[in-house]
Parts: structure tokens; C-alpha cells; sequence
């Protein structure tokens, strides 16, 4: 035991350390050799938006990518790989992270190639490795199916110039994540509305001809989407305010709204994030919730309108990946676009304090009456009643 | 005045405490309520045969989180920062990805086994404590007639963990007048040990079932056939009823008449079923168990520890589920703690056992 708690609290100094925030040694944004693994957290209705970070060769599994990233994760009590808060979330009052999370909200695990797709992952993250240079994605699932799961709403950032990328290992993940068409397209549907169709159909008409091709696409795949679950059209739109300034509303898709606000307010989505992802808005004219939020300036700026890419749809990586390989290499993808603090779990130090001091005291001072009542029960029986002397019930026979 | 508290009401108490204990993975919080439980039964236990058996589990809770920790040494999930040790790893085929046995060790995947193997453990401790505590004899005394056969069925099963240890004390015992090497394992376990114990079991079955014959247990009441099949029905439909709206209840999905409204119905439909199958069994009870405030107190006390841990999961979950990843020290709240020191007070609240002890069992 008092090895135990000596480990414990060495273990607690140190993993004290990476809770530095914005610190140098892991610096935002995806990897710039063709070594590391760049991972893709994307909050989805968590609020925080998506953030990237690199996780510096060699990555030994999907979890070592998170370590060396310097990203704060939680596995379940009872399965420690199984992935379940990223960065604290979800917090501890909506997911105890005793078993394994619910399948109407956990941590879905993708993969891409760089200038790929992205692609749902066969394997648990601790039981695969990452190939070198390629990205890890981890998009939080709420209410979703198998089929309408997102994948993070991040593009795959291009191939570093004059290196290929990295295939993945092909058995890792089942769709074949090396062709980039617009036939793959279909199946990543963002969410798109019976209930707006007026404006969705604007904004497409003033984006490129993949978008277009989404209209097609998007119109026998969307209801499905939009009438099982409207509650999420909305909170995408709320996770991710559309304007710069604008405070996250709580998600419709959760059940308890109230209680998440605490968790977003101090990590907002803020300016910041929106100013920084303005080079990536060509992937999400598509999307309907961005233009209704913000009609005027998407139906404007065809080209990049910073306050549609913020409303990034849930899924518009396949849309955009032809027109995003050759505009969007360089800095598009260096950007992040959450602002999240991934090295803290908001969770406190966590070092020896009072309150655990307190708890010790009182679990000694309840085992030790517990102790001592039977040996007074026992003195108060023998003793004055009793005549003959107490003997010790282990005592050999004579 | 020393009387025996009510079985019931200890049973209330010790599931208080064990729904509390399910609520949390604080291995501090976890403890505490395992201490409070020995607390109580230190104070309040009888010497009857069923009471001795604290001990044995607490050993089985022991042996649980050993198991546990084991387990987790030895096969896969042990990922985390703080590498302790590093086993010699298995190569396995493909087709098992996902399964690793051996690797390395960390203390993340270590503490998160012994919180969950102390949880377990502390759970059968609440109802090992409640086993110790609250006489067997006497809680089938107090179930509803229609539930009367199937009671003594269940107060059969759930005695035979007191029974068998009280066995193994006595062969212990003999073997130990015989002089048999003290400390030292028996030569012939099976011989020495096993067989007395499962003939001990044998001839208590047989003591058992004549003294149930002779009571003329199986025996029923002539009953109209129409208000049996009655009764019959309306249990069935109150059961599925039950089913249903629990299952309601727990999914938030579910179209909200099949949640509390069908839940409220089972439990209607179950307790005219019951009374109408009761009329088979007509029984008096010779010198029915009191219900006194002590009892209520007592009964209350594990409620109103269960509900504050339940309190506590909205207000600071944190403390209840505290993260491995990094390891941190587990802390207490004062609703915590608030809720073990109230399932402390049956230790005072109960009436006094000792001058029962001078009667003979």
C-alpha cells in the first residue's frame, strides 16, 4: 500500500505537467513532416469546435498519438482504452466513464491519409498503430446511428509538397480511403432541410460545381437525416456560433442543456476560432444551417465567407476534397479551428489536498472503531457476569 | 430494551448503502462505507450462526479485487503514461485484434482496476453485511402470503453461504480438538475438509425438509379455480407491465405512456394478483417481528444515504468519479461524507444485542 500511494502521488506531479496550456511543446495545428500524426478533435455538439494538433513521430498506437499530441483523454474505468473524455469532455456530470459510453454518445475514431477521406476506424485505438503521416480523427457522436455518425469536420490536410502521403494500412479501416471523388461523396451527406430549402438551394447555387454536385446527392440522403434527428440540425449550429462574438447556445440534440453551458463557457468558441478558419470556408457553402444563420454573407462571398466555414456541416470532407487539394495546401489546414485547450482536463491539479486528507482520516477512524467495538463488546461480557475467565475460543483442547 | 432489529429494516439499510456504493468509483468514498458497514455489524451483530461471516467476506472481497487487478495485468488495457512494468507480450493472430495478452503495465490501467474491483467488492460487502446482520428465519416471516413458497426457496439459497461458513468454522474447530497441526494445510483437503462440509450440507437439507413437511409446507387451500386463474393472470399482466415500464422509464426514447403510467399499472395489477393468489396460503404468524421507530430509523438511514450520493452525482460528480488518466487523489465532499457518517448511526440508532446474546439460539 504505501508503495502504492507513493506511486500515486509521484504519477500525480507528473501528470500535473501537461496541463500547461498553449504550451510550446505542442504547438496547434497539423503535422508539417510527413512523420508525425496529426490527430483531429472535433466537439461537435461539446461545444469548442474542431482543434488539431501533432503528435510527433514515433506514434505507437491511436492512444500514444494522444500522449505524444500532449491531448487529455480519459479511457473507462473498466476499460481503459476504450477512449471516453477527450480534453475532459464530456464531463464527469453527463458521462461517469464507468462502463463503456452509450452508443447515442461517445467518441468515434477515424483515420485518413493525408489529402484523403476520412474513414471509420475497424480497430480500438489502442490496438492499432498509426501509420507515420497520417491523421487521426476523433469526432464526438450524440444520437447518432451507424450510418450517420461525423466524421470530424476537418479536411485531411494535403500531402506535404514533393512527399506522397502515407497510405493506410488497408485493413484498418474498411472504405477504401485512397480515392478522392465526388461519387463518395453521397455518403457524407451534411445535414441538409426540408425545412429550408429555400435557402439552402441560394447558397449552393453560388459555390463550385462539387457542391452542385452534393445538391444531388444530398437530396436522397438528407431526409433521413434531417426528420430522425432535427435536434442536431440545431445544435450544430450552436456548438459553433456563426458569428464572431456569439456565445454558444445550448445544444437542442442533449438532453440536459443546462448543465452543459458551465462546461463551454470556459473554453468559447470565440473570434478567434472564427477568424482563423476563414481560408477553409469553401468546404461548407453546402451547408444549409450555415447559410441560414448567415444568409448574407454566403450568398455574397461565394468564395470564403468566414462566418459559413465556422458552420462547417457535419460532414463536408468528401464535398470539398478536389477543390481543397490544390487551393487549400499551406495554411488553409495549418489552422485550427476549435479553441479548446486539449492538454487540460479541467479537472483541478489534482494533487494532495484537504479534502482527500479528510477522507483518509475518516475511513481510518470508522475502521478503527470497527475494530475496537468487538473487543469491548467482548471485555463487557466476560467481565462482570461472567464467573468463569474468559478463554480464547482458539484455544486447544486439553 | 435489547431486542433483534427487524430483517427488513436491515436489508433496507445494507441495499441503502449498496446502491450508494454503485454510484461511485472514489475508492475513498468506496471504503468509507465499507468501514461504516463493519462499524454497524461490529456493534450490532448477534452471535447466531448466520452472523459470524463478516470476515469470510471480506476475504471474498479481497479475493475479488485481486481477481480484478489480475485480470487487467494480464490482458489487454493497460494504456497510459506511467509505465510501470512490462510484461513478456503474446503474438496473436488477426483475426483476435483487439485482444493483447502480457505488454506493459501502467499505473492508469492498475488503479482503474482496483476502483472498479473495490466497488464490487464494497457492494458485496452492504449485502454481506445485511446477511449478517438481519435473521433469515425472520424475513421469511414477514414476505406476503402469495410470495410465501418462493420465499422459502429464496431464504434456503440465500442462507447457504452463512450456512457453509458456519460449517467450515465447526470442521475447523474439531479438527483443531483433534489436534490437527495448527497453520498447517490439511493433508487430505477433500477428506479432511470438503466431505464433512458437504455432509453437514446434506444432512441440514434433510433436517430441513422434514422439518417442512411436518409444517405441511405445500399445502394449500382449496380456492375457486376462477379466482386462481384470476389472480394467475392479473400477476402475469402486472409483471409484463412492470417490464415494460421500467424499460420506459430507463429508455428516453420510449413513447411516454409505456414509462411511469405502465409502471404504476404493473405494480397495481402485481398487488391484486397477489393478494388474490394469496388466499392459497393461509398462515398466521406466531409472534409477528415489530415495527418500531428504531426500524424506520434504521430503514432511513440507508435511504437517505443512497439518495445523497445521487445528490451528490448532480452537484459534484467530479468526486465520485474521479479520472485515472492522469492518476489524482481521490477526494471527499461533505455530501459524501454526510451520506457514510448517516449510514453510520444504525451502530447507535438499533437497539443493543448484547444481553441476547445469554439466550440460547
Amino acid at each position: 500500500m504505501p508503495a502504492l500511494v507513493a506511486a500515486l502521488g509521484l504519477a500525480a506531479g507528473a501528470g500535473t505537467r501537461p496541463a500547461v496550456a498553449g504550451s510550446p511543446d505542442w504547438p496547434d495545428g497539423p503535422c508539417t513532416d510527413n512523420e508525425g500524426v496529426t490527430v483531429v478533435v472535433d466537439f461537435q455538439e461539446l461545444g469548442g469546435g474542431v482543434n488539431v494538433r501533432c503528435a510527433p513521430a514515433p506514434v505507437a498506437s491511436g492512444l500514444d498519438a494522444f500522449d505524444r499530441a500532449g491531448i487529455a483523454w480519459e479511457g473507462t474505468r473498466r476499460f481503459p482504452g476504450f477512449v471516453c473524455r477527450i480534453a475532459g469532455l464530456p464531463g464527469p456530470d453527463r458521462e461517469p466513464c464507468g462502463n463503456t459510453p452509450p452508443a447515442t454518445a461517445y467518441w468515434s475514431y477515424w483515420m485518413a491519409p493525408r489529402g484523403g477521406q476520412w474513414c471509420y476506424s475497424n480497430f480500438g485505438a489502442g490496438n492499432r498503430t498509426p501509420p507515420p503521416g497520417t491523421i487521426e480523427g476523433w469526432s464526438f457522436a450524440l444520437d447518432k446511428t451507424a450510418e450517420t455518425v461525423p466524421s470530424p469536420r476537418y479536411e485531411p490536410p494535403a500531402p506535404i509538397p514533393g512527399q506522397p502521403p502515407n497510405p493506410l494500412n488497408p485493413a484498418d479501416c474498411t472504405t477504401p480511403a485512397s480515392s478522392v471523388t465526388t461519387t463518395t461523396s453521397t455518403t457524407v451527406s451534411p445535414i441538409t432541410t426540408v425545412a429550408q430549402p429555400a435557402t439552402s438551394t441560394t447558397t449552393i447555387r453560388t459555390t463550385t460545381t462539387v457542391a452542385r454536385s452534393a445538391t444531388t446527392s444530398t437530396t436522397s440522403r438528407a431526409p433521413t437525416t434531417t426528420v430522425r434527428s432535427p435536434g442536431t440540425v440545431t445544435s450544430t449550429v450552436a456548438a459553433v456560433p456563426p458569428a464572431p462574438g456569439g456565445e454558444p447556445a445550448p445544444p437542442a440534440g442533449w438532453p440536459t442543456t443546462s448543465t452543459l453551458a458551465p462546461g463551454t463557457t470556459p473554453r468559447p468558441t470565440s473570434t478567434t476560432s472564427t477568424s482563423t478558419t476563414s481560408s477553409t470556408s469553401t468546404t461548407s457553402p453546402s451547408d444549409p444551417d450555415g447559410s441560414t444563420t448567415a444568409p448574407a454573407t454566403s450568398g455574397v462571398s461565394g468564395r470564403d465567407g468566414a462566418s459559413v466555414s465556422t458552420v462547417e456541416p457535419a460532414t463536408p470532407t468528401t464535398l470539398t476534397m478536389s477543390t481543397r487539394v490544390p487551393a487549400g495546401a499551406g495554411p488553409a489546414t495549418s489552422s485550427p479551428l476549435g479553441s479548446v485547450d486539449l492538454s487540460s482536463d479541467g479537472r483541478g491539479s489534482g494533487g494532495l489536498g484537504p479534502a482527500t486528507l479528510v477522507g483518509i482520516v475518516l475511513v481510518v477512524v470508522t475502521a478503527a472503531t470497527a475494530g475496537y467495538l468487538p473487543r469491548r463488546r467482548r471485555a463487557a461480557a466476560a467481565a462482570p457476569l461472567n464467573p468463569y475467565p474468559a478463554e480464547p475460543p482458539d484455544a486447544p483442547a486439553p | 430494551m435489547p431486542r433483534a432489529l427487524h430483517p427488513v429494516a436491515w436489508w433496507v439499510w445494507a441495499l441503502g448503502l449498496a446502491v450508494a456504493a454503485s454510484r461511485t468509483t472514489n475508492p475513498l468514498i468506496l471504503l468509507l462505507f465499507v468501514t461504516v458497514a463493519g462499524c454497524v455489524v461490529a456493534a450490532r451483530r448477534t452471535d447466531a450462526p448466520w452472523a459470524r461471516g463478516f470476515r469470510v467476506y471480506l476475504a471474498l472481497g479481497l479475493v475479488i479485487i485481486a481477481i480484478r487487478v489480475g485480470f487487467r495485468v494480464l490482458l489487454d488495457g493497460q494504456h497510459g503514461r506511467h509505465v510501470l512494468f512490462t510484461l513478456p507480450e503474446l503474438d496473436l493472430p488477426d483475426a483476435v485484434a483487439g485482444i493483447r495478452i502480457g505488454g506493459p503495465v501502467s499505473l492508469e490501467g492498475l488503479l482503474a482496476a482496483l476502483y472498479d474491483g473495490i466497488r464490487i467488492a464494497t457492494l458485496l460487502l452492504c449485502v454481506g453485511a445485511a446477511n449478517v446482520l438481519a435473521d433469515p428465519k425472520r424475513l421469511l416471516k414477514s414476505l406476503p402470503a402469495a410470495l410465501y413458497e418462493l420465499g422459502v426457496a429464496v431464504t434456503i439459497a440465500l442462507t447457504t453461504a452463512p450456512q457453509i461458513i458456519e460449517s467450515g468454522q465447526r470442521i475447523h474447530r474439531a479438527r483443531r480438538l483433534r489436534l490437527a497441526p495448527e497453520g498447517r494445510r490439511p493433508r487430505r483437503p477433500v477428506r479432511g475438509v470438503l466431505v464433512p462440509v458437504l455432509e453437514d450440507a446434506l444432512d441440514r437439507s434433510l433436517a430441513l425438509a422434514a422439518a417442512m413437511d411436518s409444517r405441511g409446507y405445500g399445502r394449500v387451500a382449496s380456492v375457486p379455480r376462477r379466482a386462481l386463474r384470476t389472480g394467475r393472470a392479473l400477476l402475469i399482466g402486472g409483471v409484463c407491465a412492470v417490464l415494460v415500464g421500467t424499460y420506459g422509464v430507463l429508455d428516453g426514447t420510449a413513447p411516454a405512456p409505456l414509462g411511469a403510467p405502465a409502471l404504476v399499472a404493473g405494480c397495481v395489477l402485481g398487488a391484486a394478483g397477489m393478494r388474490l393468489a394469496g388466499r392459497r396460503v393461509p398462515r398466521t404468524v406466531y409472534r409477528p417481528a415489530p415495527w418500531r421507530a428504531a426500524e424506520t430509523a434504521v430503514a432511513a438511514c440507508g435511504l437517505a444515504a443512497a439518495v445523497l450520493v445521487v445528490v451528490a452525482e448532480h452537484v459534484d460528480a467530479d468526486v465520485l468519479f474521479p479520472t485515472v488518466q492522469p492518476p489524482r487523489w481521490p477526494t471527499v465532499s461533505a455530501i459524501v461524507a454526510m451520506a457514510a457518517l448517516i449510514g453510520l448511526l444504525p451502530a447507535w440508532l438499533a437497539p443493543p444485542v448484547d444481553a441476547l446474546e445469554a439466550t440460547p439460539a
